[in-house]
């Protein structure tokens, strides 16, 4: 629906959702062109805004170790935040991989069918603000973080992450606070370190 | 927005995603990397959720999405599924706008 708004035409829409498959990095790009911003300044941010998918393969490694070529290759394009959040939150190998490919594959045909539906309907749908939906994303990361808070260190880092985030709002470019909230992992580290030599 | 410019983005998201994979094992074996790849995904999730809620247009805004949010937090807290904590979120925020 925002892509529409923004006059991206419908296949563009579904293309991004498509090949790009990352939502943040999907709204940054199409906010920023809405409100008439550069496209280069557009597509670096949310291109960057996706490197944080990259650590989340990191992280995700040893779950798709000896997999077929192929396998890893869709695993690549299905890795996001929500897959990240939800395979991290179990608590063995196995219920990681199954929760990472159930909620990759099924969030890859809702967000897909999802976005050819909001193109299409375009302004004949209600504003999804009306419904609510603005804070269903934040709701939804919220389930996923909260699990993976249990641990000092793993809550410092969080906490620490989102208040820069929140302080550098009015401060950067959209899409760049998240980013530069990625900067809580080093209060993370700190807290890891703490608890292991005491002074 | 051009065709360039779809798979420009589509190149650079799915690059960030494949480079996490294919990096050398050496490089991941010890060290700071993987302890920075455990904690990243929490702290950029909670990132997400802050700048979700209250940001506007390059300022803080406070709004209807707020209580949702909070809403959201203390059901996750109490290990509500994730299907409860949206729902309920969405409505706490379309309540708070209507009314």
């Amino acid at each position: 629906m925002l892509a529409a708004g923004a006059g991206l035409g419908v296949a563009k829409a579904c293309a991004l959702s498509l090949l790009v498959f990352t939502g943040a990095s999907q709204f940054a790009a199409v906010g920023v062109v809405a409100t008439g911003g550069g496209v280069l300044a557009a597509t670096l941010g949310a291109i960057l805004l996706g490197s944080r998918n990259g650590l989340y393969a990191v992280a995700l490694r040893p779950l798709h170790r000896g997999q077929p070529w192929w396998r890893r290759a869709v695993a690549m394009q299905l890795t996001i935040d929500e897959t990240a959040g939800l395979a991290a939150a179990q608590p063995d190998p196995r219920r990681a991989r199954l929760a990472f490919w159930s909620m990759g594959l099924l969030l890859y045909a809702c967000w897909n069918v999802g976005t050819l539906a909001g193109a299409l309907a375009g302004s004949v749908l209600p504003d999804p603000r009306t419904l609510g939906l603005d804070a269903a994303f934040p709701a939804a990361f919220l389930s996923l973080v909260v699990a993976l808070m249990r641990a000092r260190p793993a809550r410092a880092a969080a906490l620490s992450g989102a208040a820069l985030a929140v302080l550098t709002i009015p401060l950067l470019p959209a899409g760049i606070p998240v980013l530069v909230g990625a900067l809580g992992v080093l209060v993370g580290l700190r807290a890891a370190r703490g608890a292991v030599d005491p002074p | 927005m051009s065709w360039a410019v779809v798979a420009a983005l589509a190149a650079g998201c799915f690059g960030f995603k494949a480079l996490g994979y294919l990096l050398p094992d050496a490089w991941l074996e010890r060290g700071l990397l993987p302890r920075l790849a455990v904690l990243v995904t929490p702290t950029l999730l909670a990132a997400l959720v802050v700048v979700n809620t209250v940001s506007g247009d390059r300022e803080i805004v406070v709004d209807a999405r707020l209580p949702g949010v909070a809403v959201a937090a203390l059901l996750a807290w109490r290990r509500a599924p994730l299907v409860v904590v949206v729902v309920a979120a969405s409505a706490v925020t379309a309540l708070v706008r209507a009314v």
